[in-house]
């Protein structure tokens, strides 16, 4: 699988990346007595770099080849680092759902009090690191912003988090970077086999594509890779520290957690995983697949019994992700497709429900289902806006969730008939836990004395909810426009991992893997085009 | 003489030139600016250290290398010097130290003493610098005269110190014997691996470099001397003396027992992962931020030993230099942002508990700043200095094959990430501040620009880092 490089003189990148630093600037410039003005200030940063992605989404080609918009610079000629970004399909929608909920999370900074410039300025910096970790190609430039993604948020929830922030901040941090400091070695260790090799050192993706690895050194490497982002999925068991950091986090943070952190895992494991380490990832794809179906249920089962409104969205989310996990574990076309159109439509519902907690978490002060009852009466918007995130959550047809769900399910079937039948229990129980919280929340008897001065949506509230709101019928209903771009890198990948099963590799790697794996699935491409058109049409006519 | 003489002796005779005109002035009461003397004084031996950067020679008979690398090492040390006499700045005396002039000429004189080992190439030279060094900074350690801590902590250093260099001294005597020499290059030439005289030697000469950069198990004295000393001087110890002993260690590994890696090479990897190991997990139990600071600079030494395995080719040397560049930077900041906040407290002797930060980055944003860069650096999160310079060191160590050690060092990052972070904690995470006494909120001009200065270096050698390491590197080439 070559990796080329469309290289473009225009820097788009890098400006979109480094475009939220203004903000920070804006921020700092502004008087801490001006809250007001703070926020302004962000929110035009944030809608600069949504833009600027914009304007990266309408110049994308999508039967393009390699990948866009790339820009190389000698950065460390040392250590033959080079600081390398570039796009294509997979990143491009990350990009954009990126900028999209971080301009949402900056609108939606009133409920913070507080050092809010603080928080903006945290905020956009995250940004930063999230936007550059989808960007970069260099496998250094990529840990570089993978790390300082960790700071911000660490900030965010030490500084506003809730009553247990420290410990959860600390976890947070401490579980990551114990991954990605392994990752570290690996990475060095790739660069000086790339030495070894071909003579010069180097820490380009495209350069270890070509890199011939013994089995056990492909299989330790892939390890220390695939621990750093199983923690950052989180697959389980590697999950402990995601509730604990969604529920202390403020509303933004578990926003910007659930809707992109989670994803960088996965994308990771997908743009560096597969190219690099092909047959480990063949040998992998059975425990990850495994993995990924117990994610599912223990997450929903374990979301069932949450009584915390905030702790029953984050294990759904360990719940979403086993899905995603499984998808691109299938490896087939399907199954790809599907855990990353999973990852954005994860992305969107599960972030508008954090920020539905936070709405009554801002006017309440408590996340228990118990104190709330009866809100469809006393707050018709919001029980409406609720229902449509919990449809597209469960998955209903019509809804975002249900391509994406569909999709993965109809790759894990060829995989494994049998684990694609465990996952759709996941999607049985879903339904149960999160009509179930919808119905304690939302039915029942309305407690006049407690909740009685709830007020239902602000102008600004809908405001926020509006794009995403949108998203999720314009991907239940066509998801077209993200599948075509998502479709070519996927095929380049599916390609790549072809013929390298493990019954090619040397005879170490056979013994047990080859067993769990039972069906090959032939990566048919037209098919899903065809189930997708199929489901759409239905969808219409319903 | 000839010319390179005059190359070799003009840093160190203007350092103690302009510091012997500092005594004689205030003798009469004419030395009325001890910190722009000083500084210049840094200034005017550094610009001479310089004129030797592209030389690769020796000079005074072959007793000193006047050499790229004693130009590096120099700056390194000079510019630790001043960064330290910037903090300690007017804050001697709210430490209830010593305020006269002994503390400036003893800082330049300790410094001098740096930059005769640095350069030195005959092994009783590097000794007599290693004396002058040493001496100058236990009388620093004690300046706090009536505080029982800084005397307490004098004797410690002043008795073990005295080892070491009996240790060193020995194991000079041993080389001698074995070898016939005592010009380091020639040492090189002519010692064997076969020769046990030797390797006793050279195991005496690492174990009397361990004590001073403090390596597990020769590090017990730190955590006490670090405390103890008034906090200028402990930044003065943990970045100047440092640096200078690192320096001179590497010199002579590389130099003089270069040759026979394999037969030295054992031992320094179990120094190396007991250092870091040690320091590391000791340094998670503290509760005063001194100590803390202290088993975390046992734990970098640790780090900064890795390049000694991979000497040559693969880098070791060149990461080893850059981190003692990216560690003095970040150590200023810390062992700084302490000096500010405790300064005229009770804290800063015996119980400066790591609370005496708390609330630290929303009362003072600018050393809350300063202090949380020095940590994420420390802790070697990218793009900053401290990460670079862990960077070079796995490469050099996973180049030459040291893969194991590699993960090792990476497993106690993120151990010392705990720490380091608590850090953050206590001074971000934990409510207002509450203690009944605080700095003041406007600093004087020194110490901001100094903190000011490590904070901007920390950034931007880390994200830069290729601007400096061309030097680096050319130091590296002279040593031969």
């Amino acid at each position: 699988m070559p990796i080329e490089l469309q290289i473009e003189g225009s820097r788009l990148l890098t400006l979109t990346m480094l475009s939220p630093l203004l903000g920070v600037l804006l921020v700092g410039l502004v008087p801490a007595t001006q809250p007001g003005r703070a926020r302004g200030a962000a929110i035009l940063s944030a809608s600069i770099t949504f833009l600027l992605s914009f304007n990266v989404l309408s110049r994308f080609v999508t039967h393009g080849r390699g990948f866009q918009f790339a820009e190389r610079v000698e950065w460390l000629p040392a250590l033959g680092i080079d600081y390398i970004l570039g796009i294509d399909g997979i990143s491009l929608w990350l990009i954009v759902l990126t900028t999209l909920l971080t301009l949402l999370v900056v609108i939606a900074s009133t409920s913070i009090h507080e050092k809010l410039r603080a928080y903006l300025a945290s905020m956009l910096f995250l940004e930063v690191g999230m936007l550059g970790a989808f960007m970069a190609l260099d496998a250094l430039t990529f840990y570089v912003f993978w790390e300082l993604m960790l700071v911000p948020m660490y900030f965010l929830i030490g500084i506003w988090g809730g009553s247990r922030r420290i410990y959860a901040a600390l976890k947070f941090f401490l579980y990551t970077a114990f991954g990605s400091l392994l990752m570290l070695v690996a990475i060095v260790y790739l660069a000086f086999a790339h030495q070894d090799q071909f003579g010069e050192v180097s820490f380009f993706l495209g350069d270890w594509v070509n890199l011939q690895l013994s089995v056990r050194e492909e299989l330790l490497l892939f390890s220390a890779f695939a621990l750093a982002f199983a923690i950052k999925v989180p697959v389980f068991p590697f999950h402990t520290w995601l509730p604990d950091a969604h529920v202390e986090a403020p509303t933004g943070g578990s926003v910007i957690l659930a809707g992109v952190l989670l994803k960088m895992g996965l994308y990771g494991l997908i743009r560096f995983g597969i190219p690099v380490f092909p047959f480990a990832t063949h040998a992998a794809a059975p425990t990850f697949a495994v993995l990924g179906v117990i994610g599912i249920v223990f997450g929903a089962l374990v979301a069932w019994m949450q009584t915390d409104i905030k702790k029953l969205v984050a294990y759904s989310s360990v719940s979403h992700l086993g899905f995603c996990v499984l998808g691109y574990a299938a490896i087939n076309i399907q199954g790809m497709q599907g855990s990353i159109l999973q990852m954005l439509n994860h992305g969107v519902s599960t972030a508008a429900l954090f920020f539905l907690v936070g709405v009554v978490y801002d006017r309440k002060h408590t996340r228990l289902c118990a104190d709330y009852g009866g809100l469809a009466r006393k707050t018709p918007v919001f029980a409406f806006v609720f229902l449509v995130f919990t449809l597209s959550s469960v998955g209903l047809p019509l809804t975002n969730g249900f391509v994406g769900e569909f999709l993965i399910l109809l790759g894990s079937f060829q995989f494994s008939p049998v684990l694609a039948a465990v996952a759709v229990t996941g999607v049985i129980f879903g339904a149960m836990y999160m009509l179930s919280l919808y119905r304690r929340i939302m039915f029942g008897p309305f407690d006049e004395a407690k909740n009685g001065d709830l007020t239902d949506l602000t102008m600004r509230e809908r405001l926020v909810f509006a794009p995403l709101f949108a998203l999720v019928f314009v991907i239940g209903l066509y998801p077209q426009f993200i599948l075509d771009d998502i479709a070519p890198p996927s095929r380049r990948l599916l390609e790549h991992l072809r013929g390298k099963e493990p019954a090619q590799a040397p005879a170490a790697l056979e013994d047990g893997v080859q067993s769990a794996r039972s069906v090959t699935a032939p990566a048919d491409t037209d098919t899903v085009d065809y189930a997708i058109r199929v489901r759409t049409e239905e969808g219409v006519q319903g | 003489m000839n010319p390179n003489d005059v190359l070799a002796a003009l840093p160190l005779g203007v350092l103690t030139a302009v510091t012997m005109t500092m005594l004689l002035l205030d003798l009469f009461g004419l030395c009325t600016s001890r910190l722009l003397w000083g500084l210049s004084a840094c200034f005017l031996a550094w610009v001479f250290s310089c004129t030797q950067f592209y030389i690769s020679e020796v000079g005074f008979s072959g007793l000193v290398f006047v050499d790229g690398y004693t130009t590096v090492l120099s700056t390194l040390i000079l510019a630790g010097t001043a960064l330290s006499l910037l903090l300690s700045h007017k804050y001697l005396g709210l430490q209830r130290a010593q305020t006269s002039i002994d503390v400036d000429v003893l800082i330049l004189l300790a410094a001098a003493g740096g930059l005769v080992m640095v350069a030195a190439a005959h092994l009783i030279v590097i000794f007599i610098g290693f004396e002058l060094l040493s001496v100058c900074v236990y009388v620093l350690t004690g300046i706090a005269r009536k505080e029982r801590a800084s005397a307490e902590g004098a004797l410690k250093y002043f008795l073990l110190g005295a080892f070491s260099s009996a240790f060193l001294l020995y194991g000079m005597a041993l080389v001698y014997g074995a070898t016939g020499t005592m010009f380091i290059e020639e040492i090189g030439q002519v010692g064997g691996p076969d020769n046990v005289l030797l390797l006793i030697g050279i195991g005496l000469l690492i174990f009397g470099f361990g004590f001073k950069v403090s390596l597990v198990p020769f590090h017990l004295w730190t955590p006490d001397v670090y405390q103890g000393a008034p906090v200028s001087v402990t930044t003065f110890m943990a970045v100047v003396v440092k640096t200078a002993a690192f320096g001179t260690f590497l010199r002579l590994m590389y130099v003089a027992f270069g040759g026979m890696t394999e037969w030295w090479e054992g031992l320094i990897w179990t120094l190396c992962v007991l250092t870091m190991t040690v320091g590391n997990l000791a340094a998670l139990r503290q509760s005063s931020v001194k100590r803390m600071l202290a088993y975390s600079s046992i734990a970098h030494a640790g780090y900064a030993l890795m390049g000694f395995l991979a000497l040559g080719p693969a880098g070791g040397a060149e990461a080893t230099v850059f981190y003692l560049l990216a560690y003095g930077l970040m150590t200023v900041a810390s062992f700084g942002v302490v000096l500010v906040a405790t300064a005229g407290s009770d804290a800063q002797y015996g119980n400066d508990d790591i609370s005496s930060l708390s609330g630290l980055g929303f009362s003072h944003p600018f050393l809350g700043v300063v202090m949380t860069v020095s940590m994420l650096s420390l802790a070697g999160m990218p793009p900053l200095a401290g990460f670079m310079g862990k960077l070079y060191l796995f490469s050099a160590a996973i180049n030459s094959g040291f893969v194991g050690l590699a993960v090792i060092a990476a497993l106690n990052s993120v151990v010392s990430l705990y720490y380091y972070l608590r850090v953050l904690v206590v001074m971000y995470f934990s409510g207002e501040r509450t203690l009944s006494w605080a700095p003041p909120r406007g600093l004087e001009w020194a110490p901001k620009a100094s903190l000011g200065l490590v904070t901007v270096g920390t950034v931007f050698f880390g994200l830069f880092s290729y601007l400096c390491y061309p030097a680096i590197e050319v130091a590296i080439k002279s040593l031969g």
